[in-house]
């Protein structure tokens, strides 16, 4: 239909509110993500050429690509997003965002979905891992692997890693003491009140 | 062609990470040593820390990305260029390094950095890897001194090295060629290796094992097919899958590798006649005396 208004209501190319199914979109979902993305992506330029699941390492074992997740995204279908396995299969080798012609950055916008999941209070192996490692690095400053095995896997985990953890100690490449910054208390302090002000602003 | 052809920066705040402190102590003493020998000084980045991998953004935007910025503050508090080793402590500091120079990201940064006691305004250093380094500001073929002829080996560039090419920008994010180039000066033989930029999992590991480890298979399935004596590489975190669970791997799907991973930095340290104890060629778990037979 063409319209004889002056004020076009879609013109090809990019245009913020109104791209594919622009009828349905849903922006407030998306500001949400955008927020969290650090604004580095456009999610509504994604036009749906599906060059990211072209790409995408993971796509055998994801339940919803990564082009159909932009469209959830854009639609704003929460429940969709939040529950597919999508987010915890991506192993952010950020193929798709190096080839997305429109600039989408999809690597960045799972990655804000993962922020948003984990502050809805999705739990899974993923979630639990990477919660653990973030407390581990916010507590000394620097990695201890040991410790990451210990409280993701208990002592399961400590005994079938010890093959390789004796071989790894005996090249001198781990050791039992943990290294910390200089000042870990205060580095902690400040994440934690970062982490809080990130979530309130959900 | 000659050494003093292009100058390099000659001193770079270097920034070992987590992983160059353990699992890959042999990356961390072959670059000390390689730089060292082409005349470039490497001064640690005092009181860094972790950069929080691909994992801490996903938790927390923001703690993610102070994180990482705080590496990059203290390189510029010591005013000097920061230099990784490890792709992903590379990625993550070039990371946190555009957004703190994105008005609308860096205040919320510079604020956390503040409460971590760290106040750095202006930021115009540069943040480095040693594989960008080795190729585009120094020329060592004259330091060849033993040619690894006869030695295939394959190069494994993985994600963080390359993408996205608006993070790191200096190799091709699909068809790189940086360590093709290092290993063809060394002497050896580079082999058409279609898996080089392929994901070996590394992020989710711990979390989806079976999917990362048909991921890694699926890497070293290739490179032995190629004849490879070995894979080229420059993150800890592949190596992890790579090396440390080559056993699991072969156990797992009841084949044999038996394939040696080597750091580009070491491959260099040995062309360059620097004996193998010395570049920390004896920590490997997957024994690297094949290799050193051949090149002998």
């Amino acid at each position: 239909m063409v319209t004889k208004n002056k004020k076009k209501k879609f013109v090809f190319g990019l245009k913020q509110d109104r791209q594919l199914d622009g009828d349905k979109m849903n922006s407030d979902f998306m500001q949400k993500v955008i927020a969290e993305g650090g604004k580095g992506a456009s999610i509504a330029a994604c036009m749906q050429c599906g060059t990211c699941s072209g790409g995408c390492t993971n796509i055998d074992v994801m339940d919803m690509s990564p082009r159909t997740l932009i469209l959830m995204i854009q639609r704003g279908e929460w429940e969709k997003v939040l529950q597919s396995n999508t987010l915890w299969m991506c192993s952010s080798c950020y193929i798709c965002t190096s080839r997305c012609p429109r600039g989408v950055r999809p690597s960045d916008v799972i990655e804000a979905v993962k922020v948003i999941a984990i502050a809805q209070g999705i739990h899974n192996d993923s979630t639990k891992f990477n919660q653990i490692f973030v407390d581990l690095v916010q507590k000394r400053g620097i990695l201890f692997e040991p410790e990451l095995m210990h409280r993701y896997g208990g002592l399961q985990a400590m005994i079938e890693q010890a093959p390789l953890g004796i071989q790894l100690v005996l090249r001198g490449k781990m050791s039992p003491f943990p290294e910390t910054i200089k000042n870990p208390q205060q580095f902690n302090q400040a994440l934690q009140k970062a982490k809080k002000n990130d979530g309130n602003n959900d | 062609m000659t050494e003093t052809m292009i100058k390099p920066t000659t001193k770079y705040s270097y920034y070992p990470g987590c992983s160059l402190h353990t699992t890959a102590k042999e990356f961390d003493i072959s670059t000390r040593i390689v730089m060292k020998e082409l005349g470039i000084e490497l001064e640690e980045l005092q009181d860094w820390s972790c950069c929080g991998g691909s994992i801490a953004a996903s938790v927390s935007h923001d703690v993610g990305m102070a994180m990482a910025g705080r590496n990059v503050a203290l390189a510029q508090k010591q005013n000097l260029d920061l230099l990784a080793s490890c792709s992903g402590c590379y990625n993550k500091s070039a990371r946190a390094m555009k957004a703190l120079k994105n008005p609308s990201e860096k205040d919320k940064i510079m604020a956390i950095m503040s409460d971590m006691g760290i106040d750095v305004d202006d930021y115009n250093i540069r943040v480095r890897n040693v594989v960008d380094v080795l190729i585009n500001d120094v020329d060592f073929t004259s330091r060849i001194k033993k040619p690894l002829t006869g030695l295939k080996v394959a190069c494994y560039y993985g994600c963080l090295l390359t993408r996205p090419a608006d993070i790191t920008g200096w190799d091709s994010p699909r068809f790189p060629t940086s360590m093709d180039r290092l290993s063809e000066i060394c002497g050896a033989q580079v082999v058409d290796f279609k898996s080089k930029t392929s994901c070996c999992g590394g992020p989710i590991l711990v979390s989806k094992q079976d999917v990362a480890f048909d991921l890694t298979k699926k890497i070293l399935d290739e490179a032995q097919s190629l004849g490879a004596d070995c894979i080229v590489l420059a993150c800890p975190l592949c190596d992890t899958n790579l090396e440390l669970r080559q056993s699991d791997i072969e156990k797992k799907y009841g084949v044999s590798y038996n394939l040696p991973i080597i750091y580009i930095t070491e491959l260099i340290g040995l062309a360059m006649g620097i004996k193998p104890n010395k570049l920390g060629i004896n920590k490997h778990i997957v024994s690297l005396k094949p290799l050193l037979e051949k090149i002998k």
